[in-house]
């Protein structure tokens, strides 16, 4: 039979391994907190911003290879933004990103004038990219009626 | 790939096409059945074959009413595609890379890189 002083110390015990437990779940909760507000207040500005260089791009493609000085300083402002973007998304988008950051930096490793191909695919994944990004904002939308 | 993801590429792919020179589009002004029934102003309308399909494309502007008579001119872009003789017409979703097929489409059919070029060779420039 327990006496009460073992009895307390095994309640402590347990309430302490509760407690940490709590604080863990507080820990996780308000990081996602931070990060979806983070994601909430930047959306809107990065959107708009890769939804620039998608514009941009396109524009500069009608006049390839004459524009690919500017094609190469677009594809390094794009490279930014999107490393800036990496950090706030959700795991679905990162493949996504990742994908086009491998890109942008295998297109301004090259010295001579690459074909216009690979300028046109990172065109064609900013326009799926900027697709994901307006679904998000939905769901955030949503999400913050709930 | 979700209904918007693969519209939004196969736009892409007339995009390249267009950039690349494969798809010759022609300008023209409106025919009547463009604006029939619907309060637009078209000023002028591009159309390609495409498998042997007719596709044209067209800015347009309509009036944005805020009240009864307080009104804006907006504008949008529409892409259609023919049914095979060439009848019935589908419009494709709003999507903001129809803009930027407009905008190859005119830079390949005004011909502008062919200008800047033959301005560029002009011996005569002062710089």
């Amino acid at each position: 039979m327990n006496t009460e002083p073992e009895l307390l110390s095994k309640v402590g015990s347990i309430c302490s391994i509760a407690g940490l437990v709590v604080t863990f779940w507080i820990f996780i909760k308000l990081r996602r907190i931070h990060r979806s507000f983070l994601f909430q207040a930047r959306l809107p500005d990065l959107r708009k911003k890769i939804r620039g260089h998608r514009s941009s791009l396109s524009r500069l493609l009608n006049d390839f290879p004459n524009t690919f000085a500017d094609v190469q300083i677009e594809l390094q402002r794009c490279h930014a933004n999107l490393q800036s973007l990496k950090p706030k998304l959700g795991r679905a988008q990162v493949p996504s990103v990742n994908s086009l950051l491998e890109q942008i930096e295998e297109l301004n490793r090259l010295s001579a004038l690459p074909s216009k191909e690979p300028v046109q695919r990172v065109y064609l994944d900013l326009v799926l990219l900027e697709g994901e990004l307006d679904n998000l904002s939905e769901d955030i939308k949503w999400r913050s009626r709930e | 790939m979700s209904e918007e993801g693969r519209i939004a590429k196969a736009i892409t792919r007339l995009i390249q096409e267009t950039q690349d020179g494969q798809l010759k589009w022609v300008a023209s002004r409106p025919s009547r059945d463009v604006s029939e029934g619907r309060d637009i102003i078209v000023d002028s309308v591009y159309t390609t074959k495409k498998d042997k399909r007719e596709i044209r494309l067209y800015p347009y502007r309509y009036r944005s009413f805020m009240e009864e008579d307080v009104w804006y001119w907006e504008d949008g872009v529409a892409l259609e595609l023919a049914d095979q003789d060439g009848i019935s017409w589908w419009r494709f979703p709003n999507h903001l890379v129809i803009r930027d097929l407009l905008e190859a489409v005119q830079f390949k059919t005004v011909g502008v890189d062919q200008f800047i070029d033959k301005l560029l060779k002009e011996d005569d420039l002062p710089f």
